[in-house]
């Protein structure tokens, strides 16, 4: 008997999860051939090296001298790591200048800037005017901030969120010091160009793979264990002859009323809120002809 | 008293399906013969001379030696002879398909909950219940509120209008059922309810063989409360609904008063099935009648945890397996 009813247990259970398990083992078998398939393809592709010779082996121009000679040669040293890895140059210039005595307002003249010197300097990791991303921050008392031009792969990679999340890294670090802030603009930058940084927006975390789980099964068990012995069917007229009460009497004299007034207040008019400034430059060519990407803000 | 079948000598009983007596045994209809019995308490099978377990309010019972089923005459005759019968309508085979459809979705029952060998237990019982009449009356007076409000320019008008609201209305109740079983629990019966009355029938004690019975256990005084407050909360349901229309009704004066009642002793049909699962009883009530279903399943521990697990597990699996794919 006993041995029976396991036996049943276990024939209710793979008949009640056989879709499940169906489903499931889909995704066992696909999730293994695509990640098999991505270690063996991975194994076999090298990242090529640069191919642009034309451009400066300069990255940072500290024209506003804001860093030491030894912070200067310390981002170099570290740009220099990071740019094979990303594929892309990572340019990084200072300067103290007022940008808005020209005819152009601020983010198009940090924006026209920025992309001339780019160009200009024939950056570009994989080609001249090719990968790169530059961040040009000025020190001007008034116009202060920073504006990031993006090209190739970076132009691709970088949406706004990416470049709002640099321009915060820059303006964050900035506490600690100008060192420490174009350290962070390099390192936000490899993080969100590199894997696990184009990973994070469309991968999952471990506490997602389990916790989400976690809370359908949850409900599940929840909804399943939810039961109610029986509703309530009779109704007030269920034993009554007819169906229907015989009303003998039905008066509703009116005896009294009264009325309340209230003046209702209408508004004039209406306020629109501030907010944080923050320019965006979309995309857009520059005078040399080039594609670029990017946004700035003042600070 | 035995019915039994005049062509083969079978316990003959009666059929749900058939509407009629029948003998399981070779299966003809209408071949039923009243035997009575000089020894009317029946603690002794007449058919095999086992000893047949018998309750104090036992009117009907089965043999559990030769499972023959026995009336007890003295306890469906005279005093205890019921009025009204609503004989069972759904037979045990229909009974458990009920029960499988109603508890298929609980995955969490243990797994015999509805097995064949168990639902097989299942008996049908004739409940004694006390029905009750009344001619009742209800006279209410109250204040009735009606509220209204407008705009006219930038000002808003809010009108208050009072009524002297009053109601006088008879209502005729006929058989409110009360259980007269102190072994049913009463809001079991009361969620049993209703019965379709069409189909009471006049007592006859062939609608007993082939199930459990028993007399009234308390007179109908006893109980006859129960039937009140069903009755008064029945008709101020109705007369808040005769007042609907008001926003608020303070109440002045309401009285229910009773012109006539009586009470008339009937039985009626409920299928039990009781599962015992860890020591402890799980009882189920469905209506004979209608088909109702009273009771909840008996959770297995065990199960919600594995088929829970499995459900987090997959889901998992899935996810990572979409991470892996998604790289």
């Amino acid at each position: 008997m006993e041995i029976n009813v396991k036996k049943e247990a276990g024939r209710q259970y793979l008949k009640y999860f056989r879709i499940w398990f169906v489903i499931t083992g889909v995704f066992v078998v696909l999730g293994l051939f695509f990640g098999v398939s991505s270690l063996l393809s991975r194994e076999d592709e090298g990242k090529p090296g640069r191919q642009n010779s034309s451009a400066p082996e300069e990255r940072v121009y500290d024209f506003a001298e804001v860093l030491t000679d030894t912070e200067e040669q310390r981002l170099r040293e570290y740009i220099a790591q990071k740019e094979p890895l990303i594929q892309a140059d990572i340019v990084l210039v200072t300067i103290k200048e007022d940008v808005e005595s020209g005819n152009y307002g601020w983010d198009s003249a940090m924006m026209n800037y920025a992309d001339d010197f780019y160009d200009e300097k024939l950056y570009g990791y994989d080609a001249v005017h090719g990968n790169g991303v530059l961040l040009l921050d000025n020190w001007y008392d008034g116009q202060a901030g920073s504006w990031l031009s993006t090209c190739g792969n970076v132009y691709y990679r970088f949406g706004d969120y990416e470049i709002n999340r640099v321009l915060d890294a820059v303006y964050y670090g900035l506490d600690d010091g100008a060192y420490e802030a174009y350290m962070d603009y390099i390192d936000t930058v490899y993080y969100l160009m590199a894997e696990e940084g184009q990973m994070e927006s469309t991968s999952l975390s471990l506490g997602m793979i389990l916790g989400l789980p976690f809370i359908v099964a949850l409900i599940y068990a929840l909804v399943n264990l939810r039961q109610s012995k029986a509703k309530v069917t009779t109704q007030a007229n269920t034993y009554v002859e007819g169906g229907r009460p015989v009303m003998r009497v039905r008066r509703d004299d009116f005896i009294r009323k009264h009325v309340v007034t209230r003046r209702i207040e209408t508004s004039s008019g209406s306020r629109s809120g501030g907010g944080s400034r923050s320019g965006g430059g979309g995309s857009h060519r520059s005078s040399g002809g080039v594609t670029h990407g990017g946004g700035g803000r003042r600070r | 008293m035995i019915f039994k079948c005049r062509n083969c000598e079978g316990n003959v009983i009666y059929s749900p399906e058939k509407h009629a007596m029948f003998c399981p045994y070779c299966e003809s209809e209408g071949s039923e013969e009243r035997r009575e019995y000089t020894e009317n308490d029946l603690k002794i099978c007449p058919n095999c001379g086992g000893e047949v377990p018998v309750e104090e309010h036992t009117s009907a019972t089965k043999c559990p030696y030769c499972d023959n089923y026995l009336i007890l005459n003295p306890r469906v005759e005279g005093e205890y002879t019921p009025a009204l019968i609503i004989p069972f309508k759904l037979g045990k085979e229909k009974c458990k398909e009920i029960l499988r459809e109603k508890f298929k979705k609980c995955v969490f029952a243990p797994t015999d909950f509805l097995s064949e060998a168990r639902l097989n237990s299942m008996e049908g019982d004739y409940v004694p219940f006390w029905f009750y009449d009344y001619d009742a009356n209800c006279d209410f007076q109250g204040e009735g509120t009606k509220v209204r409000s407008w705009r006219a320019g930038n000002t808003e008008y809010t009108e208050t209008s009072y009524y002297n609201v009053v109601r006088n209305m008879d209502v005729d109740f006929r058989k409110i059922p009360v259980d007269a079983s102190e072994k049913m629990p009463d809001d079991v019966m009361d969620l049993l309810e209703p019965y379709d009355y069409q189909g009471l029938e006049p007592f006859k004690p062939e609608y007993l063989s082939g199930f459990m019975g028993e007399k009234y256990n308390v007179v109908s005084s006893l109980v006859e409360n129960r039937a009140e407050e069903k009755m008064e909360s029945s008709v101020s349901k109705m007369m808040r609904e005769s007042y609907a229309g008001y926003l608020n009704v303070r109440t002045i004066h309401s009285r229910i008063s009773q012109k006539d009642s009586a009470a008339h002793f009937g039985l009626l049909p409920v299928w039990k099935y009781i599962y015992t699962y860890k020591d402890k009883e799980y009882p189920f009530y469905v209506n004979g009648q209608t088909g109702k279903i009273v009771g909840t399943a008996p959770i297995s521990a065990k199960k919600v945890w594995v088929y829970a697990g499995t459900i987090w597990a997959c889901l998992a699996a899935i996810l990572a397996m979409v991470n892996v794919i998604a790289m």
